[in-house]
């Protein structure tokens, strides 16, 4: 026990003995330290003395100065002293100061510590100094250490650039020419920094070096340089420029012309945007032209607004706002372009040209179309994005201009403009008061009915009325005051204001509302008692019996419909008996509904129906009702009425079988056929060809003689129609002699040979029969009507007016007889727009159209219209060995629709030698018609060699993701060929199961980067629960470092990369995690990992385009965080990239939690807004000291 | 011939107006409320009616905002006559489609050169 205490003591004083002597050391070289920095700045100051006198001598005797200086045997003090010299030096001494350097040796140390020095700061340093020596042995060196690959420090490369500027001596230009011939993202660019700092001292080598045809890259920097010089003497060579064979050449001689901004350039930029087949080109050009044009250039700028990439549309918008043309239609125009990127650019443009101001004044104009045309353009701006720029216009004095502005919101659908508007429900003038309820009722916002409801007081009718009809539009209605204050407004003299009150309660339950509905039903105004008996009707109760039997006989056709209607909906004997007994009425429409009425009751109940019934209107309305069964049942009652004594009701008989879905229609047909009676003949012909009975047209070649043309006529129509070949070859002939002109041509068309076709076009070329078949069109109806518009569209003068079907028979014609490819090609577009497949003319035009773009379109019109025939099946099969990749696109995707299994081999072969464009849709068809029969597809994919169609497999198998598919993907990640391992990842990644996760991160450490590549994007889907991405974060390929950079994460999975990447040296990786980490607002992993980055590279990481989605970011985590924190980190980082959205800033200073406020204050202070200055001022009075003292330093810093 | 509908409550009025329609070789349809107009409307398919804006069961506002709204109506040409003449009234009339806008009083002969006007497009 003693003897363990006694070594414990000596340990302590050992210990202690120890810890005296570090101590000691180390406040030794401390001390030592003090005394050495002390001797180093007197003998500074000592050489500052001397350096002074001569200074003060204008370094007359330098030499002597040299002598005392090598007598101090001090180069730290002596370098120390001349630095500091050197700082302030003006240019008449420079010289002599520089001799000093070089004399001393010094500028020789820079020179070598630039390239050799350990330490970074030194090489820094170094360069620096070389710099503002004007060193110019020492270019190649500075050159060096701005793209020495191993040189890590950014700030030795910055200081070797900027050492460069800082020469601007005319030998240093053609070096750094040379430099630039050599492609490196980072030097590049700051070589033409420093090159633009020399002014006109490299403007003639630059120029010279746009003629450089050896290096493409120097003429792209020269002719960049150039125009950020404003070099006005390079225009000629630029010019010249426009044509050279390199796009990115042309591309930076248009930008640079157009940043010289001189107007000789127009002419040419014009030419190369329209002309150059580089979109790139093109939009740079157009961009250009805004600068150097005026309204000259509008004409090309307008043109370039239909140009195909949306790119170049929008440079030409923001060309056309710089020149602000009068004209502005062509911007209007843009309003409506496909792409909402251009769209919204256009409604910016007009904004900024004033056309918006403009506009919003012709709202108050009396003249219509002024109005109209001012609408319908900011309505567009509206729904391209300026709706904001809209609200403040409901503050317009002008109260025209408030009601119109509402009604245009409302019109497209402005949700957001709900607050906004709904203070103009009391608005000083009442159509503006009657637009704000319209608008209310139809943006129908969740309080929707609490807004409206102080309208129902409104003084003046109109706004009543438009309260009640908001009201019934926005449904739902509890509030029970506003119930009775409805109920009270039904005593209004005004007829509509009593309908919307029907309407708006007609459907509750209460006692007082069927009071309100008894009286309504009776009302003077039909509109009224309609209203009353539509919310009859949906009661469907017993206790409306009465009611509903005396509306059959209302004076207004509406009433009795709905009133039949509503009985019918009973459906109880005692219901349907008043309908019966309204059979008789003359009344058309009315026997109409009572016949659709019956028809949902079904064949029984019309047959017991048809017992009682005698008169001919009667038995009329029940065979009607019969055909609107639709019924086969109904034929058995249709044979018996097809034997009446009444021609009508035979004719009416035929009409109804034409209506009946199957059944065996021909007993009743037959007969009718050699009716006695030519209307009851007519009717069965048109019966026969509207049901395609095939069977009876044998019976139809003899009626082609028939006593009655009317007859006659019907028939070839019904023979065209479908009578087929030898109907078609029988018109024709002599037969078609004996029918109308007009007829006979409709009935060729509708057979569709081409004979056929060609007759009728002959026959139509004659005015009378055109005439003819117009008065035809204006008085049949129905699916013959189509059938004469198909053949009146044949002849162009006849086509006006005509509607959908026209439209597809000249299609048709187009596509068969027109020389025109484009023709060709439009008129096959149009038939797929129409849904329209005259099957034999695409399939033929598929296979022997010369022209590619036309044998695509017919593709797509075959591919249009379901269900597919086996001719366009087989026309589909023989597009996929078109010689035209495009074509074979267009026949994949229509395979794809088919979705046939036994296509899917076809369709594997096809991928071979196959661009993206059919890959895609070759995979996406395989997809489809794999996805119910996987094994079999796996059974293809095995007996597989081409590993295109391998790779593609994979694909298609990732898509459907299915476990039968699982097998094959897994042996595939050992498959020799890089393409289809990559494959194979992609397609785990689609699989989510640990089995595909465990093979994924076995290809993690892949030797092919695709496949690597492929892999990120795949662990990025399945979650990545193993740290697969952890080591592709720190792969050496920089592609796979800034992929794994941009998929899209969930949060967690960012997080842990973040620890990864932020400490990876490529700027654009860091750049890329901390987009997503704005992205998934993260603000607090944001700040936390932007303080780490080093000053110089904040703005660079921070810069556009990764400002505008990372300042919304923070925004949105600003204001929907409930945690202070977080809310106060998205403060700090707004602060730390500079940005300073205004609303933000307002919120974050009124923010309930003292920090944020703090933050805000911080980020506010040097906001010049006056809101933002008044709000910052309250701040002064604020209860918590430390934010008070928070916005007290931040004047101070502003001050200082 | 053209027929014009004028519906007004002021049976004074719609006489003097009927009769010099008539006189200048217009065919005349007559309403003396709101509600009647509309049917007359939809029944005569006059080419113009004359609409006074403060009526019984439907206002002028009312019955010319029908007629526009209906497709099968809509070229009806409309004509609104009214003591109401402040700017409110008259944007109104505007947006519910009204063709043209006369306030009372009225010269008759005035109110025939006007239709004229309009009969003839």
């Amino acid at each position: 026990m003693i003897l363990g205490s006694t070594w414990a003591l000596y340990l302590a004083l050992v210990f202690g003995l120890l810890t005296v002597l570090v101590l000691g050391a180390f406040a030794a070289r401390r001390v030592s330290a003090y005394f050495l920095e002390r001797r180093l700045a007197r003998r500074v100051r000592r050489i500052e003395a001397i350096l002074k006198e001569h200074r003060d001598a204008q370094f007359k005797e330098v030499d002597r100065l040299l002598f005392q200086l090598a007598e101090a045997q001090d180069n730290k003090a002596v370098e120390l002293a001349l630095g500091g010299v050197m700082a302030g030096v003006g240019e008449t001494e420079r010289a002599s100061v520089e001799k000093l350097y070089r004399s001393l040796g010094i500028a020789a140390r820079y020179h070598k510590d630039v390239s050799t020095a350990r330490e970074w700061s030194v090489r820094a340093s170094s360069a620096r100094a070389l710099g503002q020596l004007r060193y110019y042995e020492a270019i190649p060196a500075l050159v060096k250490a701005m793209r020495d690959p191993h040189e890590d420090s950014q700030s030795v490369k910055l200081a070797a650039a900027q050492a460069l500027g800082q020469m601007r001596a005319a030998e240093a230009v053609p070096l750094l020419l040379a430099e630039l011939a050599v492609i490196d993202e980072w030097a590049s660019p700051r070589i033409a920094e420093v090159l633009t700092g020399f002014g006109d001292t490299a403007t003639d080598p630059l120029i010279q070096a746009l003629s450089d045809e050896a290096h493409v890259n120097v003429r792209v920097w020269a002719a960049q340089i150039l125009g950020q010089s404003n070099a006005r003497k390079a225009v000629p060579e630029l010019l010249a420029r426009l044509q050279d064979r390199a796009s990115t050449v042309r591309m930076s001689a248009a930008e640079a012309l157009g940043k010289i901004g001189d107007k000789r350039a127009a002419t040419d930029l014009m030419d190369l945007a329209r002309r150059d087949p580089v979109s790139t080109v093109r939009a740079e050009a157009a961009r250009a032209l805004g600068r150097v044009g005026d309204e000259t250039v509008i004409d090309s700028l307008v043109v370039l607004l239909d140009d195909p990439d949306y790119w170049t549309r929008l440079r030409a918008i923001e060309a056309i706002e710089l020149i602000r043309p009068k004209d502005t239609s062509a911007l209007d125009r843009a309003l409506t372009d496909p792409s909402a990127e251009v769209r919204g650019r256009a409604a910016i443009a007009l904004e900024r040209i004033g056309v918006l101001v403009e506009r919003v004044t012709e709202l108050a104009s009396d003249d219509r179309r002024l109005v109209e045309r001012a609408r319908k353009t900011l309505e567009e701006m509206g729904r391209a994005g300026l709706s904001e720029s809209l609200l403040s216009q409901l503050e317009n004095p002008d109260f025209r201009v408030r009601a119109r502005v509402t009604e245009i919101l409302a019109e497209i659908g402005a949700k957001a403009a709900v607050p906004a508007i709904a203070p103009l429900v009391r608005d000083a003038s009442w159509p503006v008061r009657a637009r704000a309820v319209e608008a209310i009722a139809r943006l129908h916002p969740e309080d929707g009915v609490q807004l409206v409801l102080p309208a129902l007081g409104d003084s003046e009718e109109t706004v009543r009325s438009a309260a009640i009809a908001a009201l019934q539009a926005m449904g739902r209605l509890d509030d029970r005051r506003g119930v009775e204050q409805l109920i009270a407004m039904f005593d209004s003299a005004n007829a509509e204001v009593r309908e919307s009150v029907v309407a708006a309660v007609g459907g509750r339950d209460d006692p007082s509302i069927v009071d309100l509905l008894r009286r309504a039903l009776l009302d003077p105004s039909a509109e009224v008692r309609l209203a009353a008996v539509r919310a009859v009707k949906a009661r469907a109760s017993m206790e409306w019996l009465g009611e509903l039997e005396a509306r059959l006989s209302d004076p207004a056709t509406e009433v009795r419909v709905e009133a039949a209607e509503g009985l019918g909906r009973l459906g109880t004997q005692a219901a349907l008996d008043p309908l019966t007994h309204s059979m008789s009425t003359p009344d058309r429409e009315l026997r109409e509904a009572l016949s659709k009425v019956l028809a949902d009751r079904g064949v029984p109940a019309i047959r017991e129906l048809l017992a009682t019934t005698t008169t001919t209107e009667g038995l009329l309305a029940l065979v009607w009702s019969l055909g609107k069964t639709r019924d086969p049942a109904a034929i058995e009652i249709l044979v018996e009425l097809a034997k009446r004594p009444e021609s009508t009701i035979r004719a009416a008989v035929a009409g109804a079988t034409a209506k009946l879905l199957g059944g065996a229609p021909m007993p009743i047909l037959r007969p009718l056929l050699v009716d006695t009676d030519e209307r009851v003949r007519a009717a069965a012909v048109n019966a026969t060809a509207q049901l395609g009975a095939t069977e009876l047209v044998p019976l139809l070649f003899p009626m082609l003689e028939d006593p009655d043309r009317f007859v006659r006529n019907r028939v070839a129509l019904a023979l065209g129609r479908i009578g087929g070949a030898p109907a078609a070859e029988h018109l024709l002939g002599d037969a078609g002699r004996a029918v109308e002109p007009a007829f006979l041509a409709a009935a060729l068309l509708a057979g569709g040979s081409d004979q056929g076709l060609n007759r009728a076009l002959g026959i139509l070329k004659d005015s009378a029969t055109k005439r003819r078949l117009e008065g035809l069109l204006r008085r049949e109806s129905g699916e013959l009507q189509v059938v004469l518009r198909k053949a009146l569209s044949l002849d162009e003068s006849g086509a006006e007016d005509l509607g959908e079907q026209d439209l597809g028979a000249r299609y048709t014609e187009l596509l068969a007889t027109s020389s025109s490819p484009e023709l060709r090609a439009r008129a096959a577009r149009g038939l797929k727009a129409l849904g329209l497949a005259p099957v034999a003319l695409l399939t033929r035009s598929v296979r022997s159209d010369p022209d590619p773009s036309v044998r695509a379109a017919c593709v797509a019109a075959l591919a249009a219209a379901t269900p597919y025939s086996d001719d366009a099946i087989r026309g589909f099969l023989d597009a996929l060995k078109d010689p035209i990749g495009a074509v074979r696109t267009e026949a994949a995707r229509a395979l794809g629709a088919v979705a046939d299994p036994a296509h899917s081999a076809v369709l594997l072969g096809a991928l071979v030698g196959a661009d993206e464009a059919l890959s895609e849709a070759l995979i996406e068809a395989l997809s489809r018609v794999s996805a119910g029969s996987v094994r079999d597809f796996s059974d293809v994919l095995m007996g597989t060699q081409d590993e295109a169609a391998l790779a593609g497999g994979a694909r298609v198998l990732g898509m459907l993701a299915h476990k039968d598919g699982l097998p094959l993907i897994l042996r595939w990640r050992t498959h020799p060929k890089a393409r289809v391992r990559a494959a194979a990842a992609d397609a785990l990644g689609h699989f989510g199961s640990v089995e595909a996760e465990r093979a994924l991160f076995d290809l993690v450490t892949d030797a092919q980067e695709e496949v690597r590549l492929s892999v990120v994007s795949a662990l990025a889907r399945t979650g990545d629960s193993a740290g697969g991405l952890d080591r592709l974060g720190r792969d050496p390929s920089l592609a796979v470092r800034l992929k794994v950079a941009s998929v899209e994460l969930r949060s967690g999975l960012a997080l842990r990369l973040l620890e990864v990447q932020r400490s990876d040296p490529d700027e654009r990786i860091r750049r890329a995690s901390y987009m997503r980490l704005a992205a998934l607002g993260l603000a607090e992993a944001l700040r936390d990992a932007l303080a780490t980055e080093p000053d110089d590279a904040l703005p660079r990481v921070t810069a556009p385009p990764i400002e505008a989605p990372v300042v919304a970011g923070l925004v949105d985590t600003f204001e929907q965080s409930l945690r202070p924190e977080a809310r106060c980190a998205a403060i700090e980082v707004l602060r730390a990239i500079g940005a300073r959205p205004v609303a933000t800033m307002l919120r974050a200073l009124a923010d309930p939690a003292p920090e944020v406020r703090i933050a805000a204050a911080h980020l506010a202070a040097p906001s010049n807004e006056e809101e933002v200055k008044r709000a910052l001022e309250a701040l002064l009075r604020d209860p918590d000291p430390e934010v008070r003292d928070a916005v007290r330093r931040g004047k101070l810093t502003l001050i200082g | 011939m053209t027929t014009v509908l004028i519906a007004d409550d002021h049976a004074d009025l719609l006489a003097i107006l009927s009769g010099r329609l008539k006189a200048a070789g217009f065919e005349v349809l007559e309403a003396k409320n709101g509600s009647e107009a509309l049917t007359q409307v939809r029944q005569g398919r006059p080419e113009i009616a004359i609409l006074d804006v403060m009526m019984p069961e439907l206002n002028g506002f009312q019955v010319c905002r029908k007629i526009k709204a209906d497709r099968e109506l809509a070229e009806t040409k409309v004509v609104l006559l009214t003591a109401k003449s402040t700017d409110a009234d008259r944007f109104w009339g505007a947006e519910v489609g009204a063709d043209l806008y006369l306030t009372k009083p009225i010269d008759p002969a005035e109110v025939v050169r006007r239709i004229q006007e309009l009969a003839l497009g």
